[in-house]
């Protein structure tokens, strides 16, 4: 397996063909998703999330453009050669899509029965995967004999069957209930780590991109509005994204001495009380809180300065500290 | 000749039951092997399906309506030289099969194209997205899925091949149909006519039971 695939979206167009009108679902795409990353893309339903994600794996075919996997121009290939690419690429869906007439174990042989392997190889290999999304002893199950988290493992399982670079994930969590939700979430992490998978998963769900993912897009109305590392989202003040991410701060009156203040990583963590130090009294704490962001801890906090505090003598403070400060 | 006794209507009974389970059985075997594939190609190359050919699709679907717009007695009578060119002859049980599967074929086409199109797209996707060939599509998720529903149509197609056999008297024949005509109509003989009724009504009811119980086996594997 030639593991952490990068993923080059280049001028990647949809046009759908309604009652003789070409309507855009994807109007011009260019995105850059890391190799061995997860990757979310967020947007309301009608964004074009899904229509972009299914031209990942061409279960649409684009209209114009380029999709990059590695070296390979998905947009670009011919029905054999599409096929035989597929197979680096797993997907799992919304509402699963497993086989009925097919036991757990049998569906996720499937990717491996079409790649060809050899009866003994498959079900070692199956057992393997059972092991790995935790339902060991449970592959002669069928799927209506399993739980809503239960069948996402095996579509997880079936998805990484044929040891695929990359994995899409339509809403894969959006059907499950909220622990089951984390489970699942949970399973997505364990596997990029251990198998270096790239995952793009699209979700209408900003937590799952909060808990999971090293990077995220936003996508309105077939566009692209922004892209990037979830630490620079969090981290750039005109970033949506970014706003979405932080915990939210209560209204204020605009005094002149309310300030909101941003950090990501350890240099925030005792800024309160090193500004408390700095001034000699301290600021008050308003509203605000500290998230886990793509592994790291970014704060976003709300303060009141006392009546004589200096302004440029905080800001050249919090500067040092590698704090974000803006007057509100 | 009305039956005399007991033992010469069972005679009757019996002869005629063999016609007409020689007729359903073969038609039905004939209306299998080319019904199948018809109703699958009729969905692979729907507009809207994984192989889309809309204009063969229209010939196709066109050919079927024709088939299924006849009455079963016309289409009997209609294709008698064609009848005669396959079986050798347009009389008796043999050449009956003939007009039983041409009749039965373009329905039991819709029965398997609706079956199919039952099938969850999304299930499909799932194999397409593999990187599946359209062998597996058919057979790894179209066949299994569809399973049930086929295994439904093909009673309800046997049951309809037992009520068209009742006309396959009018070009010789015989079967339970047949008999009914000629005893219980032809001659007010009730005895034959109840006899008859009743013997097709076992009939039907075997063959449906037989078809639920296979459907409900395969539902609950599920």
């Amino acid at each position: 397996m030639t593991a952490r695939q990068p993923i080059r979206i280049q001028g990647l167009r949809k046009d759908y063909n309604q009652a003789g009108r070409l309507v855009p679902a994807l109007d011009g795409i260019d995105l850059d998703i890391q190799g061995g990353a997860i990757f979310g893309i967020l947007g309301r339903s009608g964004a074009g999330k899904t229509t972009l994600i299914r031209c990942l794996n061409r279960l649409e075919t684009p209209s114009a453009g380029r999709i990059l996997l590695g070296e390979t121009d998905l947009a670009a290939l011919g029905p054999v050669e599409l096929r035989r690419q597929r197979r680096r690429i797993g997907m799992i869906f919304q509402h699963f899509h497993l086989l009925h007439s097919r036991t757990a174990a049998e569906n996720i042989a499937a990717p491996l029965e079409i790649a060809g392997v050899t009866k003994p190889e498959r079900q070692k290999r199956v057992d393997e995967l059972l092991e790995l999304v935790g339902l060991a002893g449970r592959g002669k199950a069928y799927p209506s004999q399993l739980s809503g988290g239960q069948k996402q493992r095996v579509g997880i399982a079936r998805a990484l069957a044929a040891d695929p670079d990359v994995l899409l994930s339509d809403e894969a969590t959006s059907a499950l209930d909220a622990e089951t939700t984390a489970q699942i979430l949970d399973l997505l992490r364990d596997v990029n780590r251990r198998l270096g998978v790239t995952i793009v998963l699209i979700t209408h769900e900003l937590s799952v991109v909060k808990s999971i993912c090293d990077g995220a897009a936003l996508l309105e109305g077939g566009r692209l509005v922004e892209a990037g590392a979830l630490r620079d989202l969090v981290a750039d003040p005109s970033s949506r994204l970014g706003q979405w991410l932080l915990p939210a701060l209560p209204e204020v009156p605009s005094d002149g001495r309310h300030l909101e203040l941003r950090y990501g990583g350890r240099g925030g963590d005792t800024i309160l009380s090193d500004l408390t130090l700095h001034l000699g009294q301290s600021p008050a704490l308003l509203g605000g809180g500290v998230e886990q962001v793509a592994g790291t801890s970014v704060g976003r906090l709300l303060i009141r300065l006392p009546h004589d505090a200096d302004l440029d003598s905080v800001f050249a403070f919090l500067g040092t500290r590698g704090v974000w400060a803006v007057v509100r | 000749m009305n039956p005399e006794s007991f033992s010469e209507l069972l005679d009757l009974l019996w002869g005629a039951s063999l016609e007409t389970l020689y007729m359903v059985a073969l038609s039905g075997f004939v209306t299998l092997m080319a019904g199948l594939p018809a109703g699958l190609a009729l969905y692979l190359i729907d507009g809207d399906g994984p192989l889309p050919r809309p204009r063969l699709h229209r010939v196709l679907s066109t050919i079927v309506n024709i088939g299924r717009s006849l009455p079963f007695v016309v289409l009997l009578i209609a294709i008698i030289p064609l009848t005669r060119l396959i079986a050798g002859t347009s009389l008796g049980s043999t050449a009956a099969i003939v007009p039983l599967s041409l009749g039965s074929i373009p329905f039991f086409a819709r029965v398997v194209e609706a079956a199919l199109r039952e099938v969850d797209k999304g299930r499909i996707e799932a194999v397409q997205a593999m990187g599946g060939t359209l062998r597996h599509l058919v057979f790894m998720v179209l066949l299994p899925e569809a399973l049930p529903a086929l295994l439904s149509g093909v009673t309800l197609t046997l049951v309809m091949l037992v009520g068209y056999s009742a006309l396959a008297g009018v070009v010789g024949g015989g079967g339970l149909g047949d008999l009914a005509i000629r005893y219980g109509y032809l001659r007010f003989n009730t005895e034959v006519m109840v006899a008859t009724v009743v013997v097709l009504i076992v009939l039907v009811q075997a063959n449906q039971l037989a078809g639920d119980w296979a459907v409900r086996r395969l539902a609950h594997r599920r």
